[in-house]
């Protein structure tokens, strides 16, 4: 456990994150629902029947004890779910939030917040030259300076399994 | 572009993470659905998109397209070309194979299918920029996992991904009114003959559909080149190319080009040049080129 904590420590330091917040939960809820008047919330918590029946439909067991779910009240009632999830991306975790019609249909997932984990140090920034924004003498404020990234495609899978399993909640505990 | 009076939103679409960045919500939302519907029209995993219809039946018949699905396909045959074969969207069930583009609609001279995963993402950038101009919006960033477009009065500082060390970064590029796609290539191309993987006798296609599924596996971008290596006769006295970036006025050429830059290192130079675009590319043996 101690050896653990080291690691992690460890990797902290070597491996600064970028986290960057899209929206807040309240702006994500408005652009999901603008006909909405309230929020309320629906949290679950997870009977083990219905860690059962989730993992059943999905494949995935939840790792927490329940969900973070409002109900979007209009003026004619119930316009549907929005729901917090999360998953863990390649390495860092990805918040996200799934949109739903009364009848478990998707209307948008959107990505609330995203970290990602840097090596720290340019390689070699000489080399582009004249395409070159900063240099290496000017170091990289990794929160502050990284704010587009093109490189290796990254994979959304993740978010897709997690979508799965809050469909899955969707069926056990919302319908 | 100031990050002040900019939104910035992220969706996985595509298979990646796209994110767009605009002065309001609402050209936001009209960059998402033009995103949206590139995926829908295109994805070769889903078999009601347009291209899985064209796998069914063009071999067949004429099939009549969308506008969006015919301008794709039309740039992937005049690249095939410009890159003598190098560039490739088809994935024959045997030898040779030819798209016929008239009036909208689409014939294959044999059976085989397209997989437009090496050129789909890019034109969805651009379909997304265009959106966010028609809705008014004086600025804008889309990023399709790594494949960008920038436009509005101030240039964007790009980070490139080292392709050599996870979470390296290579350095930044400055974009202007301009696109910037970039392509990692941690395995041999099927297409240099180096020790290609003679396994993946599926030709791509396994893979492609992976990458290219919304909800797929990550997989390698290198689904649209062809095995074709006898036309790139100067690759074999070249390293191996690892990684590579285009900058190019579109997103749909920059994604395209890193493919054709990843298999053929600087003889790609004279398309590069036909094309307006520029190339970074980075080899196994750690050089860095550049081809401008």
């Amino acid at each position: 456990m101690r050896n653990s904590w080291v690691t992690l420590t460890l990797l902290t330091l070597t491996q600064p994150a970028l986290a960057t917040e899209y929206l807040t939960v309240d702006a994500a809820q408005k652009l999901a629902f603008p006909e909405a008047q309230s929020f309320v919330p629906a949290n679950i918590v997870f009977k083990p029947a219905d860690l059962e029946a989730i993992e059943r439909l999905s494949g995935q067991r939840p790792r927490t004890r329940g969900e973070q779910v409002w109900r979007a009240e209009g003026g004619k009632g119930l316009l549907g779910f929005f729901i917090l999830d999360y998953v863990i991306g390649k390495h860092l975790v990805i918040d996200y939030a799934v949109a739903l019609d009364p009848d478990g249909r998707v209307r948008r997932v959107e990505i609330l917040q995203y970290r990602e984990s840097y090596g720290g140090e340019i390689a070699n920034a000489d080399w582009l030259g004249q395409f070159i924004g900063k240099t290496s003498h000017d170091p990289l404020e990794l929160d502050r300076d990284i704010r587009n990234i093109s490189g290796a495609t990254l994979s959304s899978r993740h978010v897709s399994e997690g979508l799965k399993r809050v469909l899955a909640i969707y069926d056990v505990c919302l319908k | 572009m100031s990050a002040s009076n900019n939104l910035k939103r992220a969706r996985p679409l595509l298979g990646t993470f796209v994110e767009i960045e605009a002065p309001a919500h609402a050209a936001i939302d009209a960059g998402f659905a033009a995103v949206d519907k590139v995926h829908r029209l295109m994805s070769v995993h889903d078999a009601a998109s347009e291209v899985s219809l064209l796998n069914r039946e063009a071999a067949m018949r004429w099939v009549e397209v969308h506008p969006w699905t015919f301008e794709v396909l039309s740039v992937a045959c005049d690249l095939y070309q410009r890159s003598s074969g190098v560039f490739d969207v088809t994935v024959a069930q045997g030898r040779g194979g030819a798209i016929w583009l008239r009036d909208g609609a689409v014939r294959f001279d044999m059976p085989l299918k397209v997989d437009l995963g090496g050129i789909a993402k890019g034109f969805a950038v651009d379909r997304a920029i265009a959106a966010l101009v028609e809705a008014g919006a004086s600025h804008g960033l889309v990023n399709a996992g790594g494949d960008l477009r920038v436009f509005g009065e101030e240039a964007v500082t790009v980070h490139l991904r080292d392709p050599r060390r996870e979470g390296g970064i290579l350095g930044c590029v400055s974009v202007h009114d301009q696109a910037l796609a970039s392509s990692a290539f941690p395995h041999p191309l099927p297409l240099c003959g180096r020790g290609g993987d003679p396994s993946r006798s599926d030709g791509g296609v396994r893979e492609a559909a992976a990458r290219w599924e919304g909800w797929g596996a990550p997989s390698h971008p290198h689904s649209a080149l062809s095995r074709k290596r006898e036309r790139v006769p100067s690759f074999a006295r070249q390293a191996r190319v690892i990684g590579a970036s285009v900058i190019a006025p579109t997103c749909i050429l920059a994604d395209a080009l890193t493919k054709i830059v990843g298999a053929c290192g600087e003889a790609a130079l004279p398309l590069l040049t036909r094309t307006l675009a520029r190339a970074l590319f980075i080899t196994e043996t750690g050089e860095l080129h550049r081809a401008a």
